[in-house]
């Protein structure tokens, strides 16, 4: 697949390689508060009032974890574990506080070790705060969650000395909205028969959304989006396919799959867009908002009642971004996407969607085996298109 | 056969239980012989369940007085109530509710309802036979789960794949305990059952009160689905009743606590978890287990005056955690026999019971109550919630029960108590406790051995604890193929 590059997208490149990256110490020199996070049910809003601002937890360039593996043992995932390990390294220093969704059995685990280890000891007004994030949705579920988002909120305003008012949270709410109607128009171009952006660009843009303050990346993001409007779409794929699972934030993972002519076109999975770009209610109590927002468009398989809704979102995205095959990508260890599997996989196979299952490390390891594998998943893709073009 | 045990009482003991045992299986098939038999066609697993008088032998080998008859009266009333599950399904599913192991089941009770639960098959048959599973695991790994998930709901999920577990069943009915792989196993269940379904959702930090209180009205919500779907209603008198023996054996409960507290402790290993787990967690609150325990007590308390202890050579004092191996069920005899140790507490049993009593004067103290006991239910007290769970209470239970080292059951499947090991171990190490983390699979045999479960101990005893074997002809013993 030839594609010329954006220039604009070497500044969204350049925010990937560590945690602290070239707009987070930007934003911290101006005295403003970076707080962590795990999790997608951890709203990004919520952490963006005053001058605060989310950053999604990574650990570019991961190799040995062998602390995290002494506290997590071997048999918890490699992103949690890679987490761990970077934590314990010091790469999140920076950080004012951590908000936590208790989302899964990996993340929790992880979370708990950067209080029990001290991790952030000696920094003045830190705060931890950890989610109790329901997993069904139910009216006293929403009511719950609201309530803990308000008391996360008093727990930053308290360390960052800043406004969690109704008023405050409803501009954060407003400018995420914002931010995500340009993201919106960018996604939409992978839904066109011949998309202007490829899967490894909207991969890298997505993650460098969560993992740096978007105020900062507004401006870098419209020209982006007017140069990726005006470029011509790309003819030379061999198949569409949407890669759906768990953690996947090395957008090297997305590369090496179009490499193989397999152009990326959905993307359902943590730090992906599917969920993530929909427009937050304006209206009502803000907290409220935001819970029954993010409980209602979780597609994690943490949520216990919303196994058939998922299996119809897979359908229906699948049918909007034209993919002709499917990725399911899930983390060595998790047990949520590996049940999910057992379940989904065979309806979608049923349904004629071809399905890879590939299990990896949180790592970008084992390249050859992946490339293989994805190689023989596009020659099945054609394969199955040739038949049925004979027998049609 | 049965091996003479040396004197007339222990012997009459054994032959009087191994007859009950036969005598509550041949009730089941009493009830109607062609239903039953079509059962063993359609649940095969139960032909298993025949091989409890062997498990029995394995538990009491070299046992006698207190310990033995203990052991017997605490596997006949497992077989009592299993008996009385598998007529639930026997004699048609059509009004069955089919559930998760960890919902409360003093509603179904309280309801009036037939139940059946789906991990049953699991949570019995690798204690019967240490193999029998392997082929259900080995099932759900073909359709596509890894392999490395906790045994569990893996086996759980491998009765359901190869069509063994009821379907044509009333409502499902489960929760997000007692782990995430058993909450994500209820999915597959629910996307293959075309019926009804509620899903009780246990908050994260259930010691908050709101927290608390939300499960309080998850509660509420079963209760309505349940009198929507099946048409039987609330009895809160019977559901009064059924707390209120509850709340008598938890004070049975507390008692035998302090009892196998002292030197001589009447009672301990398996007739501590076994009683816990059936009677708290699986079948809680009925009038058998309340009589059971009733009885039971009053054995355990002349033994407890009397000074007998459970082990008649007890070298060393235990304490487990984490769950105990079901797939080497007769672990503790080996303990027992072979190095003298007796486990006098557990993380399937230990918990806060002294806050556990429930307030039975209004409908919503008794669901308050309820849900306070079942948010602390065996592996959601510690497995689950904020780190604070887990680690206190074992070194409070190390303290509580004088033990000399603390045994770590390290299934390679339990994600959450895995992640806490290196903050143990630091922990363990500070305060000076000797421990040993023997890795096993809950019910896997096939990742680790009867025999690589004993050398890991055989090790610890010898290099830590310098200690000597009661019998040597013990240290290996080749029992890969049996039961």
């Amino acid at each position: 697949m030839v594609m010329k590059k954006l220039k604009e997208m070497e500044f969204f490149e350049g925010l990937l390689d560590s945690p602290r990256n070239p707009l987070v110490d930007e934003a911290l020199s101006q005295g403003r508060t970076a707080v962590g996070c795990n999790c997608y049910l951890v709203p990004e809003p919520l952490l963006s009032m005053g001058g605060a601002f989310p950053v999604r937890l990574r650990a570019p360039g991961a190799g040995s974890t062998e602390l995290a593996t002494h506290y997590l043992s071997p048999f918890i995932c490699s992103y949690a574990r890679s987490i761990l390990e970077n934590a314990l390294d010091g790469a999140y220093d920076f950080l004012g506080g951590l908000v936590f969704a208790s989302s899964c059995t990996h993340i929790t685990r992880c979370g708990q070790h950067f209080d029990q280890l001290d991790i952030h000891a000696g920094r003045e007004g830190f705060f931890t705060h950890f989610l109790d994030t329901p997993r069904k949705l139910y009216e006293p579920g929403f009511a719950f969650m609201a309530k803990d988002l308000r008391r996360a909120a008093q727990k930053m305003a308290q360390s960052c000395g800043m406004d969690a008012g109704d008023e405050a949270l409803s501009e954060a709410i407003r400018r995420h909205n914002a931010f995500n109607a340009l993201l919106r128009r960018l996604s939409d171009l992978r839904k066109e028969e011949h998309p202007r952006i490829t899967g490894t660009e909207f991969h890298t843009v997505m993650v460098a959304s969560k993992t740096a303050p978007k105020d900062m990346l507004l401006g870098p993001l419209k020209k982006l989006v007017a140069a990726a409007e005006k470029r011509e779409g790309i003819k030379d794929f061999r198949a569409r396919v949407m890669v759906v699972g768990s953690i996947f934030d090395n957008p090297r993972f997305t590369e090496l799959i179009e490499e193989q002519g397999g152009l990326v076109v959905a993307d359902r999975y943590c730090f992906g867009s599917l969920p993530g770009l929909e427009e937050i209610g304006e209206e009502g109590d803000p907290y409220e908002s935001l819970a029954r927002h993010y409980l209602t468009t979780c597609e994690c398989p943490r949520m216990m009642e919303k196994l058939k809704d998922r299996e119809g979102s897979l359908k229906r995205w699948a049918g909007e971004f034209r993919a002709d095959g499917i990725i399911f990508e899930t983390m060595k260890f998790c047990d949520l996407w590996g049940y999910e599997a057992v379940s989904g996989v065979p309806k979608l196979r049923d349904s004629g969607m071809p399905v890879v299952r590939i299990e990896r490390e949180y790592a970008f390891v084992g390249e050859g085996q992946l490339r293989t594998r994805v190689q023989a998943f596009i020659e099945l893709i054609e394969g199955k298109r040739l038949a049925k073009a004979l027998a049609g | 056969m049965l091996k003479y045990r040396g004197n007339i009482r222990d012997q009459w003991v054994d032959f009087k239980y191994w007859g009950l045992n036969w005598l509550a299986i041949l009730g089941l098939v009493a009830t109607n012989p062609y239903r039953v038999v079509v059962s063993l066609f359609k649940y095969p697993w139960i032909y298993d369940l025949l091989k409890t008088n062997n498990l029995v032998k394995r538990y009491n080998e070299g046992r006698s007085g207190t310990a033995l008859l203990l052991s017997n009266l605490n596997v006949h009333r497992v077989v009592q109530g299993v008996v009385r599950s598998l007529k639930n399904i026997v004699h048609g599913t059509k009004d069955t509710v089919l559930a998760n192991c960890m919902v409360p089941t003093e509603i179904y009770q309280a309801m009036d309802l037939k139940y059946f639960m789906t991990e049953l098959p699991a949570a019995l048959l690798p204690m019967e036979d240490q193999h029998t599973c392997d082929k259900y695991m080995d099932l759900i790994e073909n359709n596509g789960l890894p392999g490395d998930t906790c045994s569990y709901p893996r086996i759980t999920a491998g009765v359901f794949a190869a069509g063994e577990i009821p379907r044509d069943v009333k409502v499902l009915i489960s929760n997000n305990l007692p782990c995430e792989a058993g909450m994500a196993s209820y999915g597959y269940y629910e996307d293959n059952l075309n019926v009804p379904a509620y899903r009780l959702d246990i908050p994260y930090n259930f010691k908050d009160e709101d927290a608390l209180d939300l499960f309080v009205e998850d509660m509420r919500g079963m209760i309505a689905f349940l009198e929507k779907h099946t048409g039987h209603r609330m009895d809160w008198d019977r559901l009064r009743e059924i707390l209120t023996r509850y709340n008598r054996m938890n004070e049975l409960e507390l008692e035998r606590w302090e009892m196998a507290a002292s030197g001589t402790p009447p009672l301990a290993n398996e007739n501590i978890w076994i009683t816990h787990f059936w009677n708290y967690n699986i079948d809680p609150g009925n009038s058998e287990s309340s009589a059971w325990y009733e009885e039971t007590h009053k054995i355990i308390r002349k033994a407890y005056e009397r000074k007998e202890p459970a082990l008649k050579d007890l070298r060393f004092r235990a304490v487990l955690w984490n769950p105990p191996t079901f797939a080497y069920a007769h672990f503790w005899n080996w303990l027992e026999r072979c190095w003298g140790i007796a486990c006098l507490n557990d993380m399937e049993s230990f918990g806060h019971f002294e806050d556990m009593f429930i307030d039975t004067s209004t409908n919503g103290t008794m669901l308050k109550g309820l849900a306070r006991k079942w948010c602390n239910a065996t592996m959601a007290r510690h497995t689950r919630g904020p780190m604070e769970n887990y680690l206190p209470d074992l070194w409070h239970m190390y303290e509580k029960f004088n033990a000399d080292f603390i045994l770590v059951a390290g299934h390679i499947g339990c994600r959450s108590s895995s992640a806490m090991t290196g903050v143990m171990k630091e922990q363990a190490q500070k305060k000076g406790i000797p421990f040993c983390i023997f890795d096993y699979e809950l019910m896997d045999s096939r990742v680790c051995s009867h025999q690589g479960i004993r050398d890991q101990i055989s090790n610890f005893m010898f290099n830590v604890m310098k200690a000597k074997p009661l019998d040597e002809s013990l240290l290996v013993i080749d029992d890969d193929s049996e039961w």
